[in-house]
């Protein structure tokens, strides 16, 4: 009972104008976000951090969280009606979506990933109720040993699920790590790897780099990519799904949905593995797997019902442990961090209208969404049709404001472009740059807990598998990153047994 | 130049571990009972070489994999020739950066805008002009007078 009196107060505070404005322009910007391929919830949040530094905390976070699962419902909209996914956890929509739309069934495609992830944002949102305070209250067993092994799994799941090679993301999160060493030292304040730059004294910026790794590096993609979208010109008619639809529907929704919550929840899950984990566990139970690719409802609504589900999931880490789960979770840390805030497991107890204010938040942003989604399709419809070349100047000018106003100073315009060019080579070589900025937030905490246990022990690294929780974090990361190896050493006996 | 860092890749990371290493080195790794400023820095820099090794050791294998599932050729072209649309951007963002507290915001992103939005295929003046003016008088009202954020003024004191 004690979890649904904290809800009823999380709805008293989440319900007050300024927040519920703040929810409203979050899901807005989401959905709009989601819709406009070039641009993922990652660059928007950092771009509008520094708009939300004049707000207070709570509206704050959750405008950010509302423009990240907003972006998630958003992103089908354009994976169904031009192929081309808003951001990268609706990739997989394409593939049945668009079928379905070609076929002239985009109607109950949309409906379908609408009230998927309707649903499943709301099981989630349960799931979040439940779960962050147990775990919040076991987190405070956690030491820095503990918290050092957990960070070290968080870097392990997203290399292991991390596309592409696993060298690559290893060596992402080593250059991660490194950058966020750069400036003061958290023990000492002295200052290291700054180059005699004055401004990397204080480090290098969480919201330049993001927005140059991910914002500006893929407009130049972008601008190499020449021709004009094809949007389907079909009137869309009929959004609700017929009972049909929904039969066919229910059991991916449910299953999209539990299995998207707890890969969310994992360090390195996120949306974008579970939807596409959700389409091949779909396909792989289907009695009629040569449906998908060809218009396959179920192929919506599973994945839709993953991503989203994942997303509330996403935030129990954060919030109970203080550790982000994914790349925007990170971005959604500094954003509290920057607010005063410090996510872990006293904030539950201590700020309760933080948490509770969020999660109700979550409810009303979900019922939001599925107005804007619904009725209001043909508004996004249009929006699709904004040609890039008036996009991407508007986008690159809100990252420029965005990197200024952080600290009013154009050194951090510098660090963007560089990040953004650097972003641009690495995506061009196929290294993946989110592991770069997990282990860039995690670093510096990090950091302190591995200097911390290390000083505690007197110097003794068995501390970190004497204690039993740190010694099961570190024995699961050892056993993914082996895992992880297995298949490129059969690849190489397949190599030199074919050569002999 | 794909092919380049491809074939460097491994060499790259090692020497950039090598740097780094040695930068933690210098600035005191102290010891495990007393970890100094440098030991995570020494530790990163340890990582990147060990990784950069083995990706020169398994340089030809990925060659090969990478021959058969990417479309390499399409990549290299890509590489090639870096579009004038891409050089042309960036110049425009480090002239931006480089100008921003000089002349201050209205003017450096009045012509940032200008030059993004003129396409000089159709090379129409008006659209452009009354799109980055649009686009300035919205952001500075939105950024500078509602959001109270501090952004340069430059020559023009009086904005």
């Amino acid at each position: 009972m004690n979890v649904f009196h904290d809800l009823i107060y999380g709805f008293g505070v989440a319900l007050q104008p300024p927040n519920l404005f703040s929810c409203f322009i979050g899901v807005l910007i989401g959905t709009l976000i989601g819709v406009l391929p070039g641009i993922g919830p990652v660059g928007a949040m950092s771009i509008l951090l520094p708009v939300t530094f004049g707000m207070p905390p709570l509206a704050a976070i959750i405008m950010l969280a509302g423009i990240y699962y907003g972006s998630m419902y958003g992103g089908s909209t354009t994976s169904i009606l031009v192929n081309i996914p808003g951001e990268a956890a609706s990739v997989v929509t394409c593939l049945d979506g668009y079928q379905m739309a070609r076929q002239g069934r985009a109607g109950p495609a949309l409906g379908i990933a609408a009230f998927g992830s309707f649903i499943a944002g709301t099981l989630g949102l349960f799931g979040l109720m439940f779960m962050a305070n147990p775990l919040a209250a076991f987190a405070v067993k956690f030491g820095p040993a503990e918290y050092f092994s957990l960070m070290c799994l968080g870097l392990s799941v997203l290399l292991y699920l991390t596309h592409g090679s696993i060298l690559k993301g290893l060596v992402m999160a080593g250059m991660g790590l490194f950058l966020s060493l750069i400036g003061q030292d958290i023990v000492t304040g002295k200052v290291r790897f700054a180059f005699g730059l004055f401004g990397l004294q204080d480090g290098v910026g969480l919201v330049p780099l993001v927005m140059g790794l991910f914002g500006i590096s893929e407009v130049l993609l972008n601008l190499e990519q020449a021709g004009e979208r094809i949007i389907l010109t079909t009137k869309i008619r009929h959004l609700l799904p017929t009972k049909e639809d929904w039969r066919k529907s229910a059991k991916p929704i449910g299953r999209g949905s539990l299995m998207g919550f707890f890969l969310g929840i994992l360090p390195g899950g996120g949306a974008v593995i579970a939807s596409f984990l959700s389409y091949a566990i779909e396909k792989r139970f289907s009695r009629e797997p040569e449906r998908f690719g060809k218009g396959a409802i179920e192929g919506v609504a599973g994945p839709e019902s993953a991503n989203n589900s994942a997303t509330s999931g996403a935030f129990i880490p954060l919030f109970s442990l203080g550790i982000p789960a994914n790349v925007v979770m990170a971005l959604l840390l500094g954003a509290l961090m920057i607010h005063g805030l410090r996510p872990g497991p006293l904030m539950i107890t201590d700020r309760p209208e933080i948490f509770w204010g969020t999660v109700a938040s979550m409810y009303v942003g979900n019922m939001m969404l599925l107005i804007l989604n619904l009725p209001l399709i043909g508004i996004w419809v249009r929006v699709l049709k904004i040609p890039y070349r008036i996009l991407f100047p508007l986008i690159l000018l809100f990252c420029l404001i965005g990197a200024y106003c952080i600290n009013g100073n154009a050194f951090d315009i510098w660090v963007m472009i560089v990040f953004g060019l650097i972003g641009y080579v690495f995506r061009k070589a196929n290294y993946e740059p989110a592991p770069l900025v997990l282990a860039f937030v995690l670093g510096p905490m990090l950091e302190q807990n591995l200097r911390q246990a290390l000083i505690l022990s007197d110097g003794s690294a068995a501390v970190f598998v004497t204690h039993p929780i740190s010694a099961v974090c570190l024995a699961t990361s050892f056993f993914l990153l082996i895992s992880s190896v297995f298949p490129y050493i059969q690849r190489r006996r397949r190599v030199l047994d074919e050569s002999t | 130049m794909l092919s380049f860092l491809k074939a460097f890749e491994g060499p790259i990371w090692i020497a950039l571990g090598i740097l780094i290493s040695l930068l933690a080195y210098n600035e005191s790794i102290g010891s495990f009972r007393e970890p100094g400023v440098g030991f995570v820095g020494l530790a990163s820099g340890l990582f990147l070489i060990v990784i950069g090794s083995v990706m020169t050791i398994s340089r030809r294998e990925n060659a090969q994999q990478e021959g058969k599932g990417e479309t390499k050729s399409a990549m290299q072209t890509s590489w090639a020739r870096p579009s004038f649309k891409f050089i042309y951007t960036l110049a425009l963002l480090a002239l931006y950066a480089l100008f921003l507290n000089l002349l201050g915001y209205v003017i450096t992103t009045f012509f940032l805008m200008f030059g993004l939005f003129f396409d000089p295929v159709k090379r129409r003046w008006l659209p452009p002009l009354l799109a980055s003016l649009a686009s300035v008088a919205v952001t500075y009202t939105v950024f500078e007078i509602w959001l109270k954020s501090q952004l340069p003024r430059g020559i023009l004191p009086w904005w």
